[in-house]
């Protein structure tokens, strides 16, 4: 049985005893070492620290001495009412107002006014420790959780900064009010700012824009933030540093915050690969047309050839014929003159029909003008006449009686029609013992739009093919590329018209097209 | 000088072929063209202009139709001392034309003429007995073959 503390033995182990509790910083430690010290100087037979956890009384730890007749201590289990009740001493953990726990000791009979003193001056040592220890270990898991959360906020930076570079996409902050540009690392990469420079004016972000483009951007931007709506801009930069320039893709969106946005913030996408893949894939597709317009054209060789040969024999004749009425002994000058001046104008009527045809092979990008629909027609019947007399076949022309004019492209219009000719003439050639029929019609289904249609009684389309035709690369003929029909409803479709193919109730197919007229 | 010396080749040329009917026969040096005409079928009106002009200023006498329809109802068919049948025209072509005068006027000569000429139309033209010429055809040679063609008829 210790005695009291009343000698300076004692006095040393109580100091000793409070300063190691202090240097405890672990509170499941400090709680066994609390209780175990409780035990030790105040001279209880059990001691339990229980703390109310969750509404419950929880028994955070107990010390009983080997004189103790009770079960082996288990800490963390829910202390009973009559076990607490039964307690000689209860000291309160009280800690600058805030409970800590209580302590519970046991004795065999009531302890001396000396040792209950002794646990209340623990108790009261023991709450401060308690409260340090515990305050210190939240710390410690609150800069555990720091560190984690830094940790994956790097990590999902370091991703962002890899996407980003991967898809050529940076990011920006712009605050309206202060009119300052936050860039992320690709942007200044993309707008090939200086290393550092990540935060720009409006004015710069400007300058770096293409000159062409600069003052469409403005205004779209202008436009957007003046109603907060999303900015959505194409435009070229010329790089800051080599002045190289870049197609680029932005977005920008309004960060609304209480009805009012200070901010936006977007995206910019540099898409010069895709551009220079498009402006690629255009030029392809002019030479392809262009091939496939030289190859109809070759196809009708022998009817141009025809149709040069007409005014090339007028000029013969009338040259031959005007050099007899000279070199008559009396000149029939008036004879000569008419001769002459018919010359002059077959000659115009070859070079016409030349000139038709460079068109028709020519090299250049498409441009649309008012196009008189029915001279156009007329025009490759006139190319296609000889080849419809060799091939033995009727045309039945339907044609409105006023012309009809439409916005586009004199030359794609003609290669289509051309086209469009040329397929029907060898479909009735692969019917030898029928008459060929070739049904060309224009007429206005409305104010708005014309529709022609080329329609032949030749072999018509197999139901299989019907889905392919206008399928690049797709063809029944034998020397066919199987591009004209896939040019044709290209050329089409960009003059805001439909091209179809349908089978005609009599045999033979039929194709037509629409196209918005114009006055 | 160029403009200078084709007047003069053309001259050559044309007495060349005045030569030949007087080479031939002193007293047929009248050509029979100058009192029956020369029936010219084209559907193209400007070689059909042409042509009659190249025949009138060579002293022929000429007529001219778009269709062989026309000049078969015409009072041309009878009278024509020969026809240059021009072989795509619309309608009856001028083989077609060719056999159905061959019936009407057996004596008619015909030269055919073709702006697009075709292994098949000279197989055509040959077996129907008459030279096929392929447009443009050379004025001089127009006329000598048409001059030997009425001095002798069927070739």
């Amino acid at each position: 049985m210790p005695s009291a503390p009343s000698s300076p033995a004692d006095h040393d182990a109580l100091l000793q005893a409070l300063r190691d509790l202090s240097a405890i910083r672990d509170p499941d430690r400090l709680k066994a070492a609390i209780t175990h010290t409780v035990c030790l100087l105040a001279g209880a037979r059990r001691c339990l620290l229980v703390r109310q956890q969750a509404g419950v009384p929880l028994i955070e730890a107990e010390t009983r001495r080997a004189d103790d007749p009770g079960d082996v201590p288990t800490s963390d289990r829910i202390a009973s009412t009559e076990e607490l009740a039964g307690a000689t001493l209860s000291l309160s953990l009280l800690h600058q107002g805030v409970q800590q726990g209580w302590l519970y000791l046991y004795y065999a009979s009531a302890p001396a006014p000396e040792l209950a003193h002794l646990a209340g001056q623990l108790a009261a040592h023991a709450a401060v420790s308690l409260a340090n220890a515990i305050a210190h270990a939240q710390l410690l898991e609150e800069n555990a959780q720091l560190l984690c959360i830094e940790r994956e906020l790097r990590t999902s930076r370091e991703l962002l900064k890899q996407g980003e570079r991967f898809n050529h996409t940076g990011s920006m902050r712009y605050l309206v009010r202060e009119d300052l540009m936050f860039c992320s690392d690709e942007l200044c990469r993309i707008y090939g700012l200086a290393p550092g420079r990540n935060c720009i004016t409006y004015d710069e972000f400007a300058a770096i824009m293409h000159p062409d483009d600069r003052q469409e951007v403005i205004d779209t931007v202008n436009a957007a933030v003046a109603m907060g709506g999303t900015i959505r801009v194409e435009h070229r930069i010329c790089r800051q540093d080599t002045g190289e320039v870049r197609y680029l893709s932005g977005i920008g969106k309004p960060v609304w915050v209480d009805g009012t946005f200070v901010e936006y913030m977007g995206t910019a996408t540099d898409i010069t690969v895709r551009r220079q893949a498009e402006y690629a894939i255009r030029a392809a597709q002019i030479d392809m047309e262009r091939v496939s317009r030289a190859n109809t054209v070759g196809q009708l060789t022998a009817s141009i050839a025809h149709e040069i040969n007409q005014p090339l024999m007028s000029i013969v004749s009338n040259a031959g014929a005007s050099l007899r009425w000279l070199d008559r002994p009396t000149p029939e000058l008036v004879h000569a003159r008419a001769g002459l001046r018919d010359i002059i104008t077959e000659g115009k009527r070859a070079a016409g029909i030349i000139q038709g045809l460079q068109n028709l092979t020519r090299n250049a990008e498409p441009a649309f003008t008012r196009v008189n629909l029915h001279a156009l027609i007329r025009h490759i019947l006139m190319l296609s006449r000889s080849e419809l007399e060799r091939r033995e076949v009727a045309l039945n022309l339907a044609l409105n009686p006023v012309d009809v004019y439409v916005l586009g492209d004199l030359v794609q219009l003609q290669q289509v029609l051309l086209n469009l000719v040329v397929n029907a003439l060898d479909a009735m050639d692969a019917v030898p013992e029928k008459t060929g029929t070739l049904s060309i019609s224009a007429s206005c289904c409305n104010e708005q739009r014309v529709e022609v249609r080329v329609q032949d009684n030749g072999v018509g389309i197999a139901e299989e093919a019907m889905s392919r035709i206008f399928d690049a690369f797709y063809t029944t003929k034998d020397d066919g590329m199987g591009m004209g029909l896939a040019i044709c409803r290209s050329i089409i479709e960009s003059h805001r018209g439909r091209l179809h193919a349908s089978a005609a109730p009599s045999g033979g197919s039929i194709f037509s097209f629409d196209l918005p007229r114009v006055p | 000088m160029a403009g200078a010396g084709n007047p003069g080749a053309a001259r050559m040329n044309l007495r060349g072929s005045r030569s030949w009917p007087t080479m031939m026969s002193e007293g047929e040096n009248t050509p029979l063209s100058q009192y029956r005409p020369v029936a010219v079928i084209d559907d193209d009106l400007w070689v059909r202009a042409a042509l009659c002009n190249l025949l009138d200023s060579a002293g022929h006498r000429s007529c001219s139709f778009d269709t062989a329809e026309d000049f078969l109802d015409s009072s041309c068919l009878a009278q024509a001392c020969c026809a240059i049948v021009d072989v795509g025209l619309k309608q009856m072509s001028g083989f077609e034309l060719a056999e159905q005068l061959a019936r009407l006027r057996p004596d008619l000569p015909i030269l055919f003429i073709s702006a697009q000429v075709t292994p098949p139309q000279r197989m055509r033209a040959s077996s129907l007995g008459f030279p096929l010429l392929a447009k443009p055809v050379d004025a001089d040679t127009l006329l000598v073959l048409l001059t030997a063609t009425l001095l002798y008829g069927r070739f």
